[in-house]
């Protein structure tokens, strides 16, 4: 496996998501999942730009004998937060990032913007970007960049002004909030990431990635994607991590499932078939 | 694995029998986030949303549910005895032009003869 940790980059290729339920996993536009069933994550087609940046780290000057001495970083003591445009309005997306809902009268669908019962949801999200390798030996080669946000809200702000003779863009505004675990449930380690909490997690490879969420019944043995995983579960490297999500276990390949890539199929083998209300998190590298 | 228009999966020990590129509410084709929800006691049949489609009445909820199980009987291999399986009717060009016919219940009806096809013309 060649690792591309230096790479140049350009525009945005798409933005997923998905709602977060009571525990904090991801499941669909809803937040909801009834066992046995499955969901991808949401495409937010369209998108133009997403600004969305740490903030800058608190900045503390020391001055003494009538001059500067030193300066020290502190952590930022705001939320990276920004705003995320897209050349399409989508209201499925809006009502389910606001809680409320659209209706559809006659001719019309129709939602309220502002609402007074509005109920920013938390959300994962995922934001991909294409890059050219600077790996020696690989350079110029075409790798997926983006981040990779475990818990954010994001709330429909309305559109850029209507213009004459001018696109106009639906508009979000998105904050961030610190996770201590991926949107799969796997926890951040000091061993492992350095970190026991975070915000964004920036991240490359030579293919995008995306997710894909089960709740299982006790009887459901198969799930299919959304998209074309980029291999299977014993290719090197891994193209598709099933995991268990309440306690981040990485289930282990051919013995608790297997991929079939022509049908997108995920299969879990008896023995391993999940039960009732156990949430699966299915992250995977798909072909764009 | 056979695709279909009408909404309905069958997932069983064997795999993905039968998909859906389509929802069983809408009727559209679904795109990204789309939902696969199990059917109540039919343990290997379900049906799929769009993703803005995840809230139902009850009232949609149990219609769609019944729309499942009664293509489900009729999809059963005991019941291809030489009458065209239901599942594909939505994609039949006589089924589309049928003014009988509604995704809910399809039903198959004599092709229009020429002198009907000239009268709606």
């Amino acid at each position: 496996m060649t690792s591309h940790p230096k790479f140049d980059m350009t525009g945005i290729k798409r933005m997923d998501f998905a709602v977060l339920d009571t525990n904090g996993y991801p499941a669909g536009l809803t937040g909801v999942l009834a066992n046995g069933s499955d969901d991808g994550f949401y495409r937010l087609e369209g998108i133009k730009t997403a600004d969305l940046s740490m903030g800058n780290p608190d900045l503390v000057n020391i001055v003494g004998d009538g001059k500067f001495q030193s300066a020290y970083l502190f952590p930022p003591a705001a939320a990276p937060q920004g705003t995320i445009e897209g050349a399409i309005y989508d209201m499925n997306a809006a009502v389910a990032l606001d809680g409320t809902l659209k209706v559809t009268k006659g001719h019309w669908d129709m939602h309220v913007l502002g609402g007074a019962e509005a109920d920013y949801k938390d959300a994962a999200a995922i934001f991909t970007g294409w890059g050219k390798s600077k790996t020696a030996g690989y350079r110029g080669k075409t790798v997926y960049w983006g981040y990779l946000v475990p818990k954010m809200q994001m709330v429909l702000l309305g559109t850029t002004p209507m213009q004459e003779r001018a696109a106009v863009q639906a508009r979000f505004f998105a904050a961030i909030s610190e996770a201590d675990k991926y949107p799969w449930g796997e926890a951040f380690l000091l061993a492992d990431e350095g970190v026991t909490g975070g915000v964004m997690i920036p991240y490359v490879g030579v293919y995008p990635m995306t997710m894909h969420t089960f709740v299982g019944n006790g009887a459901a043995t198969t799930v299919v994607l959304d998209e074309t995983p980029a291999g299977n579960d014993t290719a090197t490297p891994q193209a598709v991590f099933v995991y268990n999500a309440t306690d981040g276990a990485l289930l282990v390949t051919t013995t608790a499932y297997t991929v079939t890539v022509a049908t997108k199929t995920i299969t879990f083998q008896a023995g391993n078939i999940p039960a009732a209300g156990k949430v699966i998190e299915i992250f995977y590298a798909y072909v764009p | 694995m056979e695709l279909n228009k009408v909404g309905f999966v069958i997932k069983n020990s064997s795999g993905v029998e039968v998909f859906s590129t389509h929802s069983a509410l809408s009727g559209v084709q679904v795109g990204s986030g789309a939902i696969t929800v199990p059917v109540p006691d039919v343990p290997e049949l379900y049906y799929r949303l769009d993703a803005g489609e995840g809230r139902l009445t009850d009232a949609q909820r149990a219609d769609v549910e019944q729309r499942a199980k009664d293509w489900y009987a009729a999809h059963q291999p005991s019941n291809a005895s030489g009458t065209p399986d239901p599942v594909y009717a939505a994609d039949n060009p006589v089924m589309k032009r049928s003014r009988n016919f509604t995704a809910a219940t399809p039903t198959w009806e004599t092709p229009p003869t020429e002198a009907e096809k000239k009268s709606e013309d």
